[in-house]
């Protein structure tokens, strides 16, 4: 998988000499010589099938900073482990394996609908010179729990459910938060929603959401919680 | 007892069409189902079970106006959530079992009146396993018929919220527990009777003394989300109520709640014998805003079409006024710079100001312009320089990016003097006229609880030039009960010179009055640098002569300013003659914007008022989103209270409210609703017909 997106990246290099912006749409590369507009992109694809929009995600392949931001992150993990308990420090030491693991590009967090961009100009931006990664995709059927937890699980999405009620299904591991858990949206949001006895929110997963179980720390654990907050940030990057 | 201060609200009379503010109510769009019923109010106001406070604090901003009725006492209220972590609530309490005053031509058969503040504070919030804490006190200030303080503990669970709290004063007169202080020491063991001063200040030396109970109780939030229900334990007797010794037959108190839309409907039953109701409306200082009918923005056409200002020279000021709300005094092009001076009157959001105007100013900005500045002038005052960097404008603005962010386009700075220099801008000069309405209130007066005047300000003024004016403003009463004023100045003995309690002979003098007519000399010496000097008839009471400086950088956290004025005291028997009282009084003026109060200014006045007291006057005001100003202020000065007489030192609050929330058009006036609980002579200052913080407000926009 890193052997071939290295090669679309490599032929991402070679085709930019030529072109200001080149998109990756699910795998099929466009190249553009003027910087298009939102709609210009989309029109080819967007009545190949049904999409969801609201998962429909632009990764800009030209910026490294969510790279940059991954090693941040991974020393901050390696810092923060030291003051913690040897429990905690196994289950960092496995979610910065997991993290490393992961494929990242830096999101353009904006909203991507073909129908909003073709009647509201505010929603037809131009694309900025560079290249960049569309991810496109039918309504997703599942919920992915991540984080502290004793192992990473997909469930199927539920209608009219809280996020509450996944919870018993999800084997949430000693060192883990209970009171919170910080929701990523699949339009590159991050919210953090109560679900203990004395905090519980009502709040709806939206399909293709993936939310993170965060560790708990003592009373004085302002690093943690930090730590939590960046973990689930840079979940925004993450490509499919 | 209470006051009889009149506080006026003037509005500007703005051409628009009026309606109420929409209040966005975003949390119940989120998701089809209906959210829980949140917290609700106890009968004296504030986030509470029925006659308790619980730990408790609504979202910030949150603003509550309540009503509520058992019996012997009614409580109209306004509670205020300022911070996450601040709850204020002001009270006025009607006593139906005692009369006012025992002199039925003093005050009627009307019933007795007291006015009260609470506050509450969270000291911790709730956690998994600990509960969140509060520090109340309430009626601290005033009388203190309800005076107390309190610990208060929240915890919730599922749909129960459990709290339990420890009260003295009123709220622990039963004496259920021990007192802990009075353990550690003997004199928190009794609390000393009546309260100190002439009423009205804070009673320290009360804190914490005397009996203490503990109260709780739980709320549950029933399966049917508007409804909660509350069981609650009081620790009052109700044995030294200011209503007389109140039968209790139980401590226990329930009620229910019923939630309505932005509306709370509560039933309670009390002390076992007792049926209690209240009416509450909610709505949110930070979410509430306006429908807008505005022009669309001026679109920008890529390429761009240069239309030749030579053959457009009256297409372009009224392009810039329609779409932009900005009356073009001059313009200019200077190498690559246009420049454009002038003044911005509608839009109270500085950003989409910036923004329209440089739209509107696009199809007319000559090829190989690379810099728009954009001078906001006030009067003859260079406030604002707007640096557009154009070519990053028109990509931002027409969304040729993917994250468009217009408001980094621009910076905003003091004006450059190359930037003034480059233009003489034409010279002001002329008779203007004005009109403003005002209403002028009173709450809690022995005649009758509530005394109103209403009317017109008409202004009439000549500008010689730029920096000199002559200013008149005549009152003209339409509306008013003010003749039911059974006396004129009250009859405390005070060792103080009168220059305020004259204030009935001046407001029932005449329909018609003189409110004031000065001559007013302003400039700008340097960019950053304000002066101005002023004589005549300043204010309803006083004439004179006064000089102003201030030093103001834009979008700086500080301003600093020093006032000095002569004033005599005008004569409340005719327009334009003079008492004998004279006074020099003025302050050094200190405005800041602290980074740790978010939206918030505080202001310190250091110097000596009207009655030639010295001290400081140190004023609050926190701005939230929707606009809304909220601020209180108090004058501490080297009066003593006995001196001072009612309510001990000087302090108001006030409410200024943005047109704009009233109006589908946007619009930039403010109207201000103060409330001054007591009015007396020690610690007042002039009222100055012209501050330079108001003339010179967009340089750091906290108003607007």
């Amino acid at each position: 998988m890193i052997r071939s997106f290295c090669l679309i990246l490599f032929c991402f290099i070679t085709v930019s000499a030529y072109a200001a912006v080149t998109v990756d749409i699910n795998g099929q590369r466009w190249h553009y010589k003027e910087p298009p507009r939102l709609t210009t992109v989309l029109t080819p694809v967007a009545l190949q099938q049904d999409w969801y929009w609201p998962t429909a995600s632009l990764f800009s392949l030209s910026d490294a900073s969510a790279e940059a931001e991954r090693q941040a992150l991974l020393q901050q993990i390696e810092q923060v482990k030291v003051q913690q308990g040897s429990e905690l420090q196994e289950a960092l030491t496995q979610l910065s394996y997991h993290i490393a693991g992961w494929q990242l590009a830096t999101r353009r967090v904006l909203a991507i609908d073909y129908d909003l961009a073709r009647l509201d100009n505010r929603y037809n931006p131009a694309f900025d010179t560079g290249d960049y990664l569309l991810q496109l995709t039918t309504r997703p059927q599942t919920v992915r729990f991540w984080g502290a937890v004793d192992q990473v699980l997909t469930l199927p999405h539920a209608g009219v459910t809280p996020v509450t009620a996944y919870l018993p299904a999800i084997g949430r591991s000693s060192v883990a938060d209970l009171s919170y858990v910080l929701i990523i949206t699949p339009t590159g949001e991050v919210k953090q929603v109560g679900v203990a006895s004395w905090n519980q929110q009502y709040t709806e997963l939206m399909p293709g959401s993936s939310v993170y179980i965060p560790f708990a720390g003592g009373l004085l654990s302002g690093d943690l919680m930090q730590l939590n907050k960046d973990i689930a940030g840079l979940a925004r990057h993450r490509v499919k | 007892m209470s006051g009889n201060t009149i506080t006026i609200i003037s509005l500007t009379l703005i051409a628009s069409v009026v309606s109420l503010p929409a209040s966005a109510d975003v949390a119940a769009g989120e998701t089809w189902q209906q959210p829980d019923s949140g917290l609700s109010q106890m009968a004296h106001g504030g986030v509470g079970l029925i006659q308790t406070p619980t730990a408790r604090m609504a979202e910030e901003g949150s603003l509550f106006v309540n009503y509520t009725d058992n019996e012997e006492y009614r409580f109209w209220s306004v509670s205020i959530q300022l911070y996450d972590w601040l709850e204020s609530t002001v009270r006025y309490t009607d006593v139906r079992t005692r009369l006012y005053s025992a002199d039925p031509g003093f005050s009627g058969d009307q019933t007795l009146k007291d006015k009260g503040i609470d506050v509450k504070f969270r000291l911790l919030k709730e956690s998994t396993y600990l509960p969140q804490v509060a520090l109340g006190f309430r009626d601290f200030g005033g009388t203190g018929f309800f005076e107390s303080e309190f610990i208060s503990l929240s915890k919730k669970w599922h749909k129960l919220d459990f709290h339990l709290g420890i009260g003295w004063g009123y709220l622990g007169n039963a004496g259920n527990t021990d007192n802990p202080f009075c353990q550690l020491k003997d004199s928190f063991c009794s609390r000393p009777i009546g309260f100190s001063g002439r009423g009205g200040s804070i009673d320290y030396d009360q804190f914490f003394k005397g009996p203490a109970s503990l109260f709780g109780g739980v709320e549950y939030q029933t399966p049917w989300q508007p409804l909660k229900l509350k069981l609650e334990y009081e620790g009052n007797n109700y044995q030294n109520d200011r209503a007389g010794e109140i039968t209790q037959d139980s401590r226990w108190n329930i009620g229910a709640v019923y939630q309505w839309g932005d509306a709370r409907f509560d039933l309670n039953y009390q002390r076992g014998n007792t049926l209690g109701f209240g009416v509450h409306y909610q709505f949110n200082l930070n979410e509430d805003n306006q429908y807008k009918i505005k022009p669309a923005k001026t679109p920008i056409v890529t390429p761009r079409v240069v239309k030749p200002l030579s053959a457009e020279e009256k297409a372009f000021p009224s392009q810039l006024f329609k779409d932009a709300g900005f009356v073009l005094k001059a313009y200019k092009t200077e190498g690559d710079e246009f420049i454009l001076y002038g003044h911005s009157i509608y839009y109270r959001d500085d950003t989409e100001a910036t923004e329209r105007i440089a739209r509107a100013a696009l199809p007319y900005t000559p090829v190989g312009i690379k810099t728009l500045r954009i001078v906001e002038l006030s009067g003859n005052l260079a406030l604002v320089e707007k640096v557009v960097d154009v070519a990053r404008f028109e990509q931002h603005a027409s969304y040729a990016t993917l994250t468009p962010d217009v408001r980094s386009t621009y910076v905003r700075q003091s004006p450059q003097q190359s930037t003034l220099a480059a233009v003489n801008l034409p010279e002001m000069g002329g008779f203007y006229s004005g009109i403003e309405t005002f209403w002028v209130q009173s709450f809690g007066n022995p005649e009758s609880f509530y005394m109103y005047q209403g009317g017109v300000y008409l202004g009439l003024g000549y500008q010689a030039n730029d920096e000199l004016s002559l200013r008149t403003t005549t009152k003209i009463t339409l509306l008013e009960n003010f003749d039911k004023f059974n006396f004129g100045v009250d009859g405390q003995n005070t060792p103080l010179p009168r220059v305020r309690t004259f204030v009935r002979e001046y407001v029932t003098r005449s329909k018609i009055t003189l409110d004031n007519a000065y001559l007013h000399w302003q400039q700008q010496p340097a960019t950053d640098w304000f002066v101005q000097a002023y004589g005549g008839y300043l204010e309803t009471m006083f004439g004179g002569v006064g000089a102003e400086v201030l030093y103001r950088p834009v979008d700086s956290e500080w301003a600093l300013g020093v006032d000095v004025n002569y004033v005599k005291q005008r004569s409340y028997e005719n327009d334009f003659d003079f008492f004998d009282y004279t006074a020099v009084t003025g302050h050094v003026n200190l405005y800041w914007h602290p980074e740790f109060l978010p939206n918030t200014r505080l202001t310190v006045n250091l110097g000596q008022f009207l009655a030639k007291d010295k001290g400081a006057n140190i004023g609050f005001a926190k701005r939230f989103d929707s606009g809304i100003v909220i601020g209180a202020y108090a004058a501490i000065t080297n009066v003593s209270s006995e001196e001072y007489g009612e309510g001990s030192f000087s302090k108001g609050f006030y409410l200024s409210i943005p047109f704009d929330l009233f109006s589908t058009y946007p619009s930039k006036g403010r109207g201000m609703i103060p409330w001054v609980p007591i009015g007396r002579d020690g610690g007042q200052p002039l009222n100055r017909p012209v501050k330079l913080v108001d003339s010179t407000e967009p340089r750091s926009g906290f108003f607007d």
